[in-house]
C-alpha cells in the first residue's frame, strides 16, 4: 500500500512537471509576437527591453524553459505583475478559500448524495423517486454560474438572509487563519456558494448511488443478509450502500476535474477571492505568472484528489490490492 | 478503471432510463435502429418531449434571424426618444429590455443557434477523435494502447475550465477556438469507453476469423469493429453536445467568448458584470431556462437512443 | 400434528398485467430430525417454497393461500420482526448461490458473528468464540475468519456459508441447490458433511434440488414437483424401489441411481408448461406419454397405494405398465414427435 502510494505521488510529480511544460509552451509560443502576450507592446521600447529583461523574456526558448522548470522545481513561480509579490504568496492567500468551499460543498453533495440516492434505490418505482430523479437532472443540467445568480437574486436580495458576494463582510479585517474563518460573518458568506456548489455536485453521487444500489440490492448476498436476519436497517447501510459506495467513490475522482470548473464559475459569481476567481483575473489582466501558477496548483489539485480517492478506494474495497 | 468508466458512464446515464415495462417486449435483432427508436419513443412519453422540444430549439436556430424582431445590438427608444432601459416583459419586448435598451428576446433566439453550432461541431470533434483513439487503443493493445492511454491520463489531471480559459485568452476569442478547447479536453472520456468496448468486442470469435482470414488491421477495424462501436459512440455525442453547451455558455459567461457572437453565455456575461443580474430576473431568467431546456431534452433524447443501444434496457 | 406443516400453500408472482402462481395446493410435513428432498426442473416452484418458508420472496411474490406452522406456531402473516428473530436462528438457509452469497467488503469472520449477535446476547467474544466452533464443525480453520471471500475457494466459501447457516442451531435448515456450483467431488464432500451436522443437531432438514439420485442418498422423503404442484409424495426407499408417476419414472430415467446406471440417459422431452396461462388438467399431460383426453381437463385428486406415498395421477392401477413402458426410450420418443407436431402446427395456425 505504501509502495503504491509513492508510486503514485512520483508519476503525479512527473505529470506536474508535464502539465507546467505544456503550459509554459502554450503561453510561449502562441502565434505572434510571444512578448507581446507577456508585455505591453504599447510602452516605450527601452521601457520594454528592461521589463524583458526583468522577467527574463529575451533569452531563448530553452533557457527560458531551464529557468522556469528549476524555479518551478523550487516551487518559485515568479513575480505577479499585478500585485507586484510573488506569485507563491499570492496563492498561499488564495488557496484556502478554495479548498472550504470546495470542500464544504463536497460534503454537503456526498453526504445527501449518498443517503439520497440509497432512498431513491429503495422508494424505487414510486412517484417521489421520480421527483428526485427529475430535480437531479435539472440540477445537472443547469449551469452552476446561473444558479448561482438566481440564488443571489432570491436568497440575498429579494429576501437578505445572506451576503451575495464576498467572504467577509467589508471592513472586517483579520490576519490569523482563525480570525479569517471561523467567525460566523465568513460562515454567513459561507452559505450560499456552498449551496450553489453543492447543487451542482449534487446530481453525480445521487444518481451514481442510486444506479449502483439497484444493483447491489438484487446481489446474493444482500438476500443472504437478511436471511440472517439482520434488521433492514443493517442490511440497507451496513450491507447495501457499503458496496454500492465503491462506484460513487471512483466516480467522484472523475469528477474533481469538473468540479474545479463548477468551482470556478461560482467563486466568480460570489466574488469568492479564491484561486478560481484568481486566475479568471489574471488572465484578464495578462498577469501570466500568476494564471500559470494559479493553473499548475489546481492541476495538482486535481490530481492529489484523484490520488486521495484511489486510496479511499482501496481502503473500502478489499479486492483491491497494490 | 476503465471498465470503472464505462460502468459508471453507465449508471449516470441509466438515471434517465425508461421505467421498467414501458410496454416494449423483447424485439429481434433484425428490427432496424430507426424503428425501434420510434416505439421507444411511442412508448416513453418524456423521450418524445425530449424530441419534440430539440427539433423546436433546432428550428429556431436555424431560422434565427427570421425569428428574432430585432437585431441583437439594437437600441430600443420611447417615442419620446428615451432608452426603453431595463424594461420588464411586454409584448413589444417578451423578455424586456437590458440596461442599454436592446431587446433580450432576439438575443436569446439568435443565442439558440450558436449554443447549437458549439455542441454539435465540439461533440462531432470529441467523438470522433476519441474514437480513432479508442479503437486503435483497444485493438492493437501492447505499447500503443499503455502509450495512448497515459496520454488519457495526462488529461483527466488537467482542470477543464481553466485550461479553457487559458487557451481562450492566448488564443483569440472566436467561436472556433472555443470550439477547439472543449475538443481538446474531452476526446478522452470518449476514448476511454470506445477502447473498453472494443476491447471486448476483439475478443469476439468473428474478428479472430477474420484475422485468421488474413484481413488487414484497417479493414478489421473498419467494417467489423466500428459498427459495434457506432451506437455506443452516438449516445455517447449526445452527452458531449451537452457538455460542449455548457462549456460553451461558462467560457462566454466569464467572458472569454468571442464579442461578436450572441450566446446565451454572453447575455449572461453582460447581465452579471453590468450589476442587474440581482435585479432584473427578465433577463438573466430566459437564457439559462433556455440551456436547461435544450440540456434537458438532449438528455431525453439520449435516453430514447439508448434504448435502442442497449437491447437489456429494452427487455428490462 | 408434526414439527413443520405446509398446507395448501399458494405462492403468487405478479408479472406485468398477469399474476402466476408458483407453488399451487403444495401441503406436506416434516417431522423433528426429517430430512426431506424436494425435486423438480427448474421452474418447478422448489426454490420458492424455500423463499416462502423463509418469507424471502422478492417484491412481486407474496403467500395468497395456505399456512405454514413450525412447532404448531403460525408463520404466515407475522410481522416483519417476529419474521426476522425467526430467520437463522429457527430457520436458517443454505442458499444456491453460496459462490455470491458473502458480502466481498466483510471478512467471513465479521459475516458469521454478525449473524450471531444479532439473535443472541453473546458478546463480541462469545460470538466469536461461537463462530470458530462451527467453522471447525465444516472443517475449516480458524484463520479463515480473518479472510475476504475473495481470498477462498469455491468450497470453502460453500462451507463457510453452511457455517453460517449452523451457527444457532436451527431447527430447520433449507438448503436450497446448496452444492451445483461445485465440482463433483468437493460436492460429495460437502453434502455428507451437511448431513451429518444435521445429525447431530437432529435438525430436520428441506433439500432442494433437480437431481433426484441425491435425494436418494441423504433424505428420508421425497417430494417431487411439477409446474408448482406436489405429483408424488414419498417415502424415499419406497419411492425408488416404486415410484408411481409418469413424471417420477422420467425423472427417474433422467437422474438414474449409481447402482442403476445403463448405457444410455433417457430425457423428458418439452419444456415446463407456461404457468401464466391458465392450466385445468393436470400439469404435467402435455409431456406424459402415456397422457388421455382426461388429464388435460381434470386436476388428479392425491391416490395413497400405500400409508405416506402419495400420488397425483388418474391412473394409478395402470402403473405397472408404465414402469415396464416408461423405461423404454421409444416411449418417450413418441412424445417428442407428438410436441414437434403440435408446435408446427400451431405455427401453421399463427401464420394463416
Amino acid at each position: 500500500m505504501l509502495g503504491y502510494i509513492i508510486r503514485r505521488l512520483l508519476i503525479m510529480v512527473l505529470m506536474i512537471l508535464l502539465v507546467s511544460t505544456m503550459i509554459f509552451l502554450l503561453f510561449r509560443t502562441m502565434p505572434g509576437d510571444p512578448t507581446a502576450s507577456m508585455v505591453d507592446p504599447s510602452i516605450p521600447r527601452e521601457a520594454r527591453q528592461a521589463l524583458l529583461e526583468r522577467y527574463g523574456l529575451h533569452e531563448s526558448l530553452w533557457t527560458q524553459y531551464a529557468i522556469f522548470m528549476k524555479d518551478l522545481v523550487r516551487l518559485d513561480f515568479g513575480t505577479s505583475y499585478f500585485y507586484n509579490r510573488p506569485v507563491l504568496r499570492v496563492i498561499q492567500d488564495r488557496l484556502p478559500a478554495t479548498l472550504i468551499l470546495m470542500f464544504t460543498a463536497m460534503l454537503f453533495a456526498y453526504i445527501i448524495g449518498i443517503f439520497g440516492g440509497a432512498w431513491m434505490a429503495w422508494k424505487r418505482g414510486t412517484k417521489l423517486e421520480s421527483l428526485g430523479i427529475t430535480f437531479s437532472l435539472i440540477f445537472r443540467s443547469a449551469p452552476t454560474f446561473w444558479v448561482g445568480l438566481l440564488v443571489i437574486m432570491f436568497f440575498a436580495v429579494r429576501l437578505g438572509w445572506f451576503p451575495a458576494q464576498g467572504m467577509r463582510s467589508t471592513g472586517y479585517v483579520g490576519n490569523t487563519f482563525r480570525e479569517i474563518f471561523l467567525t460566523t460573518d465568513f460562515l454567513r458568506h459561507l452559505v450560499l456558494p456552498a449551496f450553489t456548489a453543492g447543487l451542482y455536485f449534487l446530481a453525480t453521487p445521487t444518481l451514481i448511488m442510486r444506479n449502483s444500489m439497484l444493483e447491489v440490492l438484487s446481489e446474493d448476498y444482500i438476500e443472504m443478509a437478511h436471511a440472517k436476519g439482520l434488521r433492514e436497517r443493517r442490511v440497507l447501510y451496513r450491507h447495501a450502500a457499503r458496496n454500492a459506495l465503491l462506484p460513487v467513490v471512483t466516480a467522484g475522482a472523475l469528477f474533481i476535474g469538473a468540479a474545479i470548473g463548477g468551482q470556478v464559475l461560482i467563486e466568480v459569481v460570489y466574488s469568492w477571492p479564491g484561486l478560481g476567481r484568481e486566475i479568471v483575473q489574471a488572465v484578464t489582466r495578462s498577469d501570466y505568472p500568476l494564471a500559470q501558477g494559479c493553473f499548475i496548483i489546481l492541476s495538482t489539485l486535481v490530481m492529489v484528489m484523484n490520488l486521495i480517492a484511489d486510496v479511499l478506494y482501496a481502503f473500502l474495497d478489499p479486492r483491491i490490492t497494490y | 478503471m476503465g471498465q470503472m468508466i464505462t460502468r459508471i458512464r453507465e449508471f449516470m446515464r441509466s438515471g434517465l432510463n425508461p421505467k421498467q415495462g414501458g410496454g416494449s417486449s423483447i424485439r429481434r435483432n433484425s428490427q432496424s435502429f430507426f424503428a425501434v427508436f420510434i416505439t421507444s419513443l411511442k412508448s416513453d412519453k418524456l423521450a418524445l418531449i425530449g424530441v419534440v422540444l430539440l427539433i423546436f430549439f433546432i428550428f429556431v436556430g436555424i431560422f434565427a434571424e427570421q425569428i428574432a424582431p430585432h437585431g441583437p445590438r439594437d437600441r430600443h427608444y420611447t417615442e419620446d426618444r428615451q432608452i426603453r432601459r431595463l424594461e420588464p416583459p411586454s409584448w413589444e419586448h417578451p423578455f424586456g429590455t437590458t440596461d442599454v435598451g436592446r431587446d433580450i428576446y432576439s438575443q436569446v433566439v439568435l443565442g439558440t443557434r450558436t449554443a447549437l453550432i458549439v455542441g454539435f461541431l465540439a461533440a462531432l470533434l470529441v467523438t470522433f477523435v476519441g474514437s480513432v483513439v479508442g479503437i486503435i487503443s483497444g485493438y492493437f493493445g501492447g505499447v500503443v494502447d499503455t502509450v495512448l492511454m497515459r496520454i488519457v491520463d495526462f488529461f483527466y489531471a488537467i482542470p477543464f475550465i481553466p485550461f479553457v480559459i487559458v487557451l481562450a485568452a492566448v488564443l483569440k476569442p472566436s467561436l472556433w477556438n472555443v470550439i477547439l478547447a472543449v475538443s481538446m479536453l474531452s476526446w478522452r472520456t470518449v476514448a476511454r469507453i470506445v477502447r473498453s468496448q472494443v476491447l471486448s468486442i476483439a475478443k469476439r470469435p468473428y474478428i479472430k476469423a477474420a484475422k485468421v482470414a488474413g484481413a488487414g488491421h484497417v479493414r478489421i477495424m473498419f467494417k467489423y469493429i466500428l459498427p459495434n462501436v457506432i451506437p455506443l459512440v452516438l449516445l455517447e455525442m449526445a452527452f458531449m453536445v451537452n457538455w460542449a453547451i455548457t462549456a460553451e455558455a461558462s467560457i462566454a459567461f466569464l467572458g472569454f467568448g468571442d464579442p461578436r457572437v450572441t450566446s446565451w453565455g454572453q447575455i449572461l456575461h453582460i447581465n452579471f458584470v453590468s450589476g442587474y443580474s440581482r435585479a432584473a430576473w427578465w433577463w438573466t431568467i430566459p437564457p439559462g431556462l433556455a440551456i436547461v431546456l435544450l440540456l434537458v431534452s438532449i438528455f431525453f433524447f439520449a435516453r430514447s437512443l439508448e434504448a435502442v443501444v442497449d437491447p437489456r434496457l429494452r427487455k428490462r | 400434528m408434526s414439527f413443520l406443516d405446509v398446507t395448501d400453500l399458494d405462492i403468487t408472482y405478479t408479472v406485468g398485467a398477469g399474476s402466476l402462481k408458483a407453488v399451487d395446493g403444495v401441503s406436506f410435513s416434516l417431522r423433528k430430525g426429517e430430512s426431506m428432498g424436494i425435486v423438480g426442473e427448474s421452474g418447478c416452484g422448489k426454490t420458492t417454497i424455500a423463499k416462502g418458508l423463509m418469507q424471502l420472496l422478492p417484491k412481486n411474490g407474496a403467500i395468497t393461500r395456505g399456512s405454514i406452522t413450525l412447532n404448531g406456531r403460525e408463520l404466515v402473516g407475522l410481522s416483519k420482526e417476529a419474521v426476522r428473530r425467526l430467520r437463522l436462528k429457527e430457520i436458517a438457509m443454505i442458499s444456491q448461490s453460496a459462490m455470491n452469497a458473502l458480502n466481498p467488503v466483510y471478512t467471513i469472520g465479521d459475516q458469521l458473528v454478525e449473524g450471531i449477535m444479532a439473535h443472541t446476547s453473546f458478546g463480541n467474544r462469545g460470538a466469536y468464540k461461537r463462530a470458530v466452533e462451527v467453522f471447525e464443525m465444516v472443517g475449516l480453520e480458524e484463520k479463515r475468519m480473518r479472510s475476504f471471500p475473495h481470498q477462498m475457494s469455491g468450497g470453502m466459501k460453500q462451507r463457510a456459508v453452511i457455517a453460517m447457516a449452523l451457527s444457532l442451531n436451527p431447527s430447520l435448515i433449507i438448503a436450497d441447490e446448496p452444492t451445483t456450483a461445485l465440482d463433483v467431488v468437493v460436492q460429495d464432500r460437502i453434502l455428507h458433511r451437511i448431513i451429518k451436522i444435521q445429525k447431530e443437531i437432529n435438525s430436520s432438514m428441506i433439500f432442494i434440488t433437480h437431481d433426484i439420485s441425491v435425494v436418494s442418498e441423504i433424505c428420508e422423503t421425497i417430494v417431487v414437483m411439477y409446474g408448482g404442484k406436489v405429483m408424488e409424495m414419498s417415502p424415499t426407499d419406497t419411492f425408488f424401489r416404486r415410484p408411481f408417476h409418469p413424471y417420477s419414472l422420467g425423472l427417474k430415467n433422467a437422474f438414474p441411481l449409481i447402482t442403476e446406471i445403463t448405457d444410455e440417459l433417457i430425457s423428458i422431452p418439452g419444456t415446463p408448461p407456461n404457468l401464466l396461462l391458465e392450466l385445468k388438467g393436470c400439469r404435467f399431460n402435455e409431456r406424459c406419454p402415456f397422457a388421455q383426453q382426461k388429464c388435460a381437463v381434470e386436476l388428479p385428486l392425491f391416490y395413497e397405494p400405500e400409508p405416506g406415498h402419495k400420488v397425483a395421477c388418474h391412473f394409478p392401477e395402470r402403473v405397472e405398465e408404465f414402469r415396464e413402458r416408461s423405461s423404454h426410450r421409444d416411449t418417450w420418443e413418441v412424445v417428442r414427435e407428438r410436441l414437434i407436431r403440435e408446435y408446427m402446427e400451431k405455427g401453421a395456425v399463427e401464420y394463416a
